[in-house]
């Protein structure tokens, strides 16, 4: 199936979210083999050259590194890994934080409410 | 290349064309044996009513056969030029001017084809005739007659005769040409192409009518037949390469598909 | 790496009507061009130029370096917007049609195609549905091992499911060293697959950019901005 791509931004960017994602949730994981360019595309249903354009941004990340005549793989660097997630989860809770804002909860009651609704879902 | 454009045009003119001549094989097969049936009914005075019966039937049967006969020369060169159009200048033209082959090429191809199927149904209606013969063989004077033929042709270079076979062969390739040539002027409009085609062969064939009947009032008075067919001969050969270069022309440089 | 086909100055006039005008544009390996613009803009004019079925009136077209003529022909694999093929013939006769003629046919890779897509190699085309003949033409154009596809409206009349098939057909012939150009109206379903495009107009380039400079400039897809530029 084609990944989805919203229309406003130019669709490199949104593959970079989207491995990074991929990485960081460990679908992923650390120090493995990513497939190739090619397969990458095929299975985004993108332009390769654009996937390449995603992935070489990557790199200069640091997230993902390749080798000369084995292919492109994740880092192994689990630090860095854990530094991304924390902070796209910190983009994300802020994200949700502004929204709440706009809904009337200030930050601390947001927290609250968000207590309340784990709870119930252990339940 | 041509050799491939020959198999390919050869696989699709094959279709119509093993029906025509198979149905036209069968034809004369059956009239070879309706034709021993008469000629034995013949011999043995009896049995007169069958015997009017098979006569009357095959004299029918004789005409049927001899329209089937014009039939195959007229949709001969009737399937030639449809074919030719189809694909060049139709929808399949897309496949056809596609081809990593040459335009003169595929015209040649073409040209080659139609002189390889009227040399054929000339060959096959030829030998239906000579089925007749055959069984009776000590009954006709064959050798007398294929040398008092020789005889009476005298051929020899610059004869009548070889001129008629030259000219012949000529018009094997000169007939389908013209027809191609007058399709590709036709290409040149855009509506009632197929009209402009017509139109141009019309046109074609008086003005070769013309300059024929001139080129007789001119030479036709020196010697007696020979002189004018060399210039003839000189016409036709004249006409033909004209006709490949137009053709050549317009389908390499003017073609234009809808 | 040669320059896979190169407009210049390219005009084609029929009678006193600009088909094209001045155009100058260049394809160079690795990519897939959308070729883009409303009916009657010269898309197909364009493309028919390039396979040498129509010659332009003026200016000069060469691809690989070469003008156009049957090297050429032997370059590029061309899809039509039509039925080119003869309808009496089994696929498998086509398949060895191509095989005949073009060196850089893999008939081993369209017998594959046709398996995964269930289609009997020993049918007729005048006994297939239309979306099936269409793949099938689609399947003799990618299994050849071109420099240069010409796809002319690939998607136009099929049903979702085939579109995707054939976009996905495109992305795994895509090789670095040729190029694809694709001539559609139908840009939102193709946009993601494609690199680089090209606006038609009235016979004329009006934009030639790439996808992500499009939306990083524009903010809006290719599909939207061609929405508004060709505006009725």
């Amino acid at each position: 199936m084609a990944w989805q791509f919203d229309n406003e931004r130019p669709i490199y960017t949104q593959l970079l979210e989207q491995i990074r994602f991929l990485i960081i949730s460990g679908l992923y994981p650390a120090g493995s083999k990513l497939p190739s360019v090619r397969d990458l595309a095929s299975e985004a249903s993108v332009n390769p050259n654009t996937m390449q354009r995603a992935l070489a941004e990557l790199e200069r990340s640091g997230l993902i590194y390749s080798q000369r005549t084995s292919g492109r793989f994740v880092t192994e660097d689990g630090v860095l890994i854990k530094q991304m997630k924390e902070s796209i989860g910190k983009e994300k809770i802020l994200t949700f934080l502004h929204e709440m804002e706009q809904l009337g909860y200030t930050a601390a009651d947001s927290v609250v409410l968000v207590e309340k609704v784990v709870e119930e879902e252990i339940r | 290349m041509l050799g491939k454009l020959l198999k390919k045009d050869f696989s699709s003119t094959c279709r119509f064309f093993i029906p025509l001549l198979g149905g036209y094989t069968v034809a004369a097969v059956l009239g070879k044996i309706l034709f021993e049936i008469v000629l034995s009914q013949s011999q043995v005075p009896y049995n007169s009513t069958f015997f009017d019966g098979i006569t009357i039937f095959s004299i029918f049967y004789l005409i049927i056969c001899i329209v089937y006969l014009i039939a195959c020369y007229v949709m001969t060169s009737v399937f030639i030029v449809y074919d030719f159009y189809k694909t060049m200048v139709s929808d399949h033209g897309y496949l056809t001017h596609t081809l990593p082959v040459k335009t003169s090429t595929l015209i040649w191809s073409k040209t080659l084809m139609s002189a390889f199927w009227h040399i054929l149904v000339n060959l096959i209606i030829g030998l239906s005739f000579l089925l007749l013969f055959v069984g009776h063989l000590k009954d006709v004077p064959v050798m007398d007659i294929f040398y008092s033929f020789v005889h009476a042709i005298d051929f020899k270079l610059n004869s009548y005769s070889f001129y008629t076979v030259v000219n012949g062969i000529l018009e094997l390739f000169n007939g389908p040409l013209m027809f191609f040539a007058c399709i590709a002027i036709g290409q040149l409009w855009k509506n009632h192409r197929i009209m402009g085609a017509v139109l141009s062969y019309i046109g074609m064939y008086v003005l070769i009518q013309i300059i024929s009947t001139i080129v007789l009032v001119i030479t036709g008075n020196s010697s007696i037949f020979t002189g004018y067919m060399i210039y003839a001969t000189l016409f036709s050969l004249i006409t033909t390469v004209l006709f490949f270069l137009v053709t050549n022309y317009i389908l390499s440089n003017k073609l234009n598909l809808e | 790496m040669n320059t896979i086909l190169e407009y210049s100055h390219v005009t084609k006039q029929f009678g006193s009507m600009h088909a094209l005008y001045d155009v100058n544009f260049t394809i160079e390996p690795g990519h897939i061009i959308g070729l883009l613009g409303p009916n009657g803009s010269g898309k197909t004019t364009m493309i028919k130029l390039a396979c040498g079925l129509l010659v332009p009136t003026s200016g000069s077209l060469t691809v690989c370096g070469e003008p156009v003529g049957p090297g050429s022909k032997a370059r590029i694999s061309y899809l039509p917007d039509k039925n080119y093929l003869s309808e009496w013939m089994k696929v498998s006769r086509i398949i060895d049609l191509f095989h005949d003629f073009y060196d850089n046919f893999d008939r081993n890779k369209s017998y594959e195609m046709l398996k995964r897509l269930n289609i009997n190699p020993e049918q007729k085309l005048k006994t297939l549905s239309k979306g099936t003949r269409e793949k099938v033409q689609l399947i003799l154009v990618m299994s050849r091992n071109a420099d240069l596809y010409l796809l002319d409206e690939p998607i136009g009349g099929v049903d979702p499911a085939a579109r995707d098939y054939i976009l996905q057909t495109i992305l795994t012939n895509y090789n670095e060293n040729g190029s694809i150009l694709i001539s559609t109206h139908l840009i939102s379903d193709v946009e993601q697959v494609l690199d680089q495009i090209i606006f038609l107009k009235n016979g004329s380039i009006s934009l030639q950019s790439s996808v992500d400079d499009i939306r990083e400039n524009h903010q809006k897809s290719v599909d939207e901005l061609f929405r508004e530029v060709f505006q009725c």
